[in-house]
């Protein structure tokens, strides 16, 4: 399935020279605050755990411990690197940290304050270059201790690209838009930007039962529990914080698998909705390679002229306009890409005023090319289809 | 089958120097003179000008005309007539003149030749005929439309003796009538052609008024085209030999006959649906060619009728399965949402209870106080087996609903296709779609479902800004070239 999502760039053959690049930076390696150089990444992976267990300031023999689902910092989804690095890190535990009990995430562990571990995995640039291609994963492993209310450890690595797979799990392949989501940031927050000993952001503590109830569904999505997938959802959303953008994301799945047409569209009617408060949409219509045509899987294109009518219509009820601004994942010519990703926005904002002709002139479209690139990894498969994102921005009229 | 020629030298005139009456509708005053003269004494009589006066006068009074009538009259009985029409004919709104008889052309101009006129030279011309002049004097005291028929174009009997009286003189003779000169807003129309002369009809009448009488009947017929229509019959009957002369400038468009046409009727009652209506419409027209139409819709309604009696059986049918399943999904609903909250409450609860020093409190005292962990062993094994129990039901409410809704779905589809076979069997598509609003009992049940939380605006603003929405999906669907012929079909209504 991973291939069909290939159609940012043009050529594939990025990989290749990725690999080149990563080979040559570490062949230079000479600033002063060397970045640490990537290890193959079950090393890397190893070396931070065993900084984050063996250095954790708490005290006592039977420390119970849960995992909040590790994600990639730059989507905010979790992935098959994601998930086995959870696995291993269990595996790790058990294996030379008896002292952690892991314990199911759920409400009932939550309630016993128990140290949580947050985790990232980012596609970065090892030498740091803005906009540089992503040619390491750095690893951010931390421990928080509800009950201090304070982060007690901390490990880091990078890894080299090599042999990490970063499909994304069904849910996050499955998510028809991103946006910017404050339970995520909180979480990439809490593990990124909190030093040791700091108090853990209370954004993420008070999420954090939500968060419990919405991995049951994110879990129950993707073993095809589609109907408890949504009674999860709906039991979070009672809760505070809960009104979560993944708890959206997760409704529309849901409800669009159960072939619940009118509560598909509304769902993603509030996608769009909230998409449009914070001025940013940023939705995954994919693209064949190289064309301003819709790739040729009916399964995945099929709802487009959905979501395309309900933004079109919910920008006109805000009255709001709209900046459509085309990306391409970073394969290929600037140039090319770059002209592609506005043809691709102008070929959406067609698609857009023949639904809603009344919204001529409150639209325009645009294209970055990969200069806003969020993954950036340029594998042209599922892990970065964000990067091939129509996004719209809410402009003054 | 005496074919007896009419002397001729007339003409029809159709004189209207003013303005057209539109087909009024206001009560229009119409007058006539109408004169058939038949037993000439010094001239071939002609049996059928009698009865083409009284068939004229008939068909002018069924269409409102009053009506001077006169046959076989005298110069004197000629004049009498004319003077009295003329009285009538002030400011009418249509006056019109017809004559059936004997008349000709002498020096240019045009005579009509009373039944005891003696027309030996050209003292008897200009004393024992009835100049057309004067007729049309007469017409032109009204204010409307003019219209002179004249069928007695018929050969000249006196031809020969005046010509032979006259020549001398240099005067002129004409076989049959001259043409008079066309002037604006004017009609003219003769029985037969200029100078040529008219059958007077093996039957009843003339073939020149047995079809003008019949197109006068004929309701909704312009003048012009029914004169046209007559020229036409004239033409066809006598297999050429005839064809009657038409001279039009009217400025707009008269109706001897106003009433409506069965085209008229039919075009306004053709979509009515009370089969009443559409059996007068037979009875009133009933050699219409609408009349088979009408007979066809009669039986469509009775059809449809009876079919929507079993369609409303049906809708109200699957209505009360709709609704008893409704309640059920309801009921199942609660049951689901109740087991939903429970599963939340206690989470939260567990969450919540021992949650209270958040942040702010506990950061000062951020103590190594946390030593050895559990302390509180809290309730556990009572509450996980509640937890447990909350699951379960959770599950079983989820599956019951899963039920409930496959049975919604195969209902609909059973719905459908019932509705698809009714409207096959009627075939037609005009028929209205159902109004779910007159059936109250059939609800919406995807509406029903519990909503994700927030819905604003007003239901039926709400479904507006859903319908543009489906619309719009619709619109870019077509774009994309992906449209269903269902969604096609959809599309219409949106456009």
């Amino acid at each position: 399935m991973a291939a069909s999502f290939r159609l940012g760039g043009i050529l594939p053959g990025v990989l290749v020279s990725v690999a080149l690049l990563a080979g040559g930076a570490r062949a230079q390696q000479p600033a002063p605050p060397a970045p640490p150089t990537p290890v193959p990444f079950a090393d890397a992976l190893k070396k931070a755990a065993d900084d984050l267990f063996s250095k954790a300031s708490v005290s006592g023999d039977q420390i119970e411990l849960v995992i909040d689902p590790l994600i990639d910092a730059a989507s905010g989804g979790q992935s098959t690197a994601t998930r086995s690095m959870q696995q291993r890190l269990m595996e790790i535990v058990r294996a030379s940290y008896p002292r952690f009990a892991v314990q199911p995430f759920d409400s009932e562990s939550l309630s016993r304050k128990p140290v949580v571990l947050v985790g990232t995995f980012t596609a970065v640039n090892n030498q740091g270059v803005a906009g540089g291609p992503r040619d390491a994963y750095r690893i951010c492993l931390t421990l928080a201790d509800l009950k201090s209310n304070s982060v007690v450890s901390k490990g880091v690595a990078r890894a080299q690209p090599e042999g990490v797979d970063t499909t994304p799990t069904l849910y996050f392949r499955d998510a028809p838009l991103w946006s910017k989501d404050q339970a995520t940031d909180a979480y990439i927050k809490t593990c990124q930007g909190t030093k040791l000993g700091e108090t853990i952001d209370p954004a993420y503590v008070e999420r954090l039962t939500a968060a419990a109830l919405i991995n049951d569904g994110i879990l129950a999505y993707e073993s095809s529990h589609f109907r408890e997938a949504l009674a999860f959802y709906r039991a979070a959303r009672k809760l505070p914080g809960g009104e979560q953008h993944r708890v959206r994301v997760g409704t529309y799945l849901a409800a669009s698998k159960l072939g619940r047409r009118d509560d598909t569209v509304d769902a993603f009617g509030d996608l769009v909705d909230f998409g449009l408060q914070n001025d940013q949409l940023m939705v995954k219509l994919l693209f064949r390679p190289g064309t301003t045509q819709f790739i040729d899987n009916p399964q995945v294109t099929e709802p487009y002229p959905m979501w395309l009518s309900q933004i079109a219509t919910r920008a006109r009820q805000k009255n709001a306009c709209l900046e459509i601004v085309g990306h391409t994942s970073h394969t290929g010519l600037p140039q090319v890409n770059e002209r592609l990703s506005v043809l691709r926005a102008q070929f959406i904002m067609d698609l857009l005023l023949t639904g809603a002709p009344e919204n001529r002139g409150r639209m325009l479209a645009t294209g970055r090319g990969f200069k806003e690139n969020l993954v950036g990894t340029g594998k042209d498969d599922a892990s970065d289809a964000l990067d091939r994102r129509v996004e719209f921005k809410v402009i003054g009229c | 089958m005496i074919v007896v020629a009419r002397i001729c030298g007339l003409i029809m005139l159709m004189l209207s120097s003013l303005a057209v009456a539109a087909p009024a509708p206001a009560p229009e005053r119409r007058v006539a003179l109408v004169i058939g003269n038949s037993s000439y004494r010094n001239a071939p009589a002609l049996p059928n000008t009698v009865n083409d006066a009284r068939d004229m006068v008939t068909a002018l009074r069924a269409v409102g005309f009053e009506v001077v009538d006169g046959t076989d009259l005298d110069k004197r009985g000629m004049d009498g007539a004319l003077t009295r029409f003329a009285r009538l004919a002030q400011d009418a709104d249509a006056a019109m003149f017809y004559f059936a008889g004997h008349g000709f052309q002498f020096n240019g101009e045009n005579y009509l030749v009373p039944v005891e006129a003696r027309i030996e030279d050209e003292i008897g011309v200009q004393y024992e005929t009835t100049r057309l002049a004067d007729v049309v004097t007469a017409l032109n005291f009204a204010k409307g439309v003019k219209i002179m028929v004249l069928d007695a174009c018929r050969n000249n009997p006196f031809v020969g003796l005046l010509a032979k009286r006259q020549a001398t003189r240099g005067f002129a003779v004409g076989a049959g009538l001259a043409p008079v000169q066309r002037a604006q807003g004017m009609v003219i129309a003769y029985a037969t052609q200029a100078n040529d002369v008219a059958a007077d009809g093996a039957g009843r009448n003339s073939p020149f008024t047995r079809a003008l009488v019949r197109e006068i009947s004929q309701p909704g017929l312009e003048v012009a085209a029914l004169f046209r229509r007559v020229q036409k019959s004239v033409y066809d009957e006598t297999q050429g030999k005839q064809t009657p002369e038409l001279s039009l400038s009217l400025l707009g468009d008269f109706y001897l006959n106003r009433e409506e046409t069965d085209a008229d009727v039919w075009r306004r009652i053709r979509s009515a649906d009370d089969p009443a209506v559409l059996k007068d419409f037979i009875q009133r027209y009933p050699a219409s060619f609408f009349a088979i139409d009408a007979r066809t819709r009669i039986d469509l309604i009775e059809r449809r009728s009876l079919e929507l009696g079993e369609r409303d059986r049906l809708a109200r049918e699957f209505a009360a399965r709709e609704r008893a399943l409704l309640e059920r999904l309801e009921r199942a609903e609660q049951g689901r949402r109740q087991a939903a909250d429970d599963l939340a409450r206690k989470d939260s609860s567990t969450a919540a209870a021992p949650a209270p020093p958040a942040p702010p409190a506990n950061a000062g005292g951020r103590a190594p106080s946390i030593a050895i962990a559990p302390a509180a062993p809290q309730p556990k094994p009572e509450d996980r087996a509640e937890r447990a129990r909350l699951a379960d039901e959770l599950a079983k409410r989820e599956s019951e609903l899963a039920a409930i809704e496959a049975e919604k779905r195969r209902l609909s589809e059973e719905r459908r296709t019932v509705e698809q076979a009714m409207a096959a069997r009627m075939g037609l598509v005009a028929l209205p779609p159902i109004d779910r609003s007159t059936v109250p009992t059939v609800l919406p049940i995807e509406e029903v479902r519990p909503q994700p939380e927030p819905r604003p605006a007003s239901p039926s603003a709400q479904a507006r800004t859903r319908l543009a929405a489906e619309c719009a999906e619709l619109l870019v669907r077509a774009q994309l070239g992906d449209l269903t012929a269902a969604a096609r079909e959809q599309l219409q209504h949106c456009r």
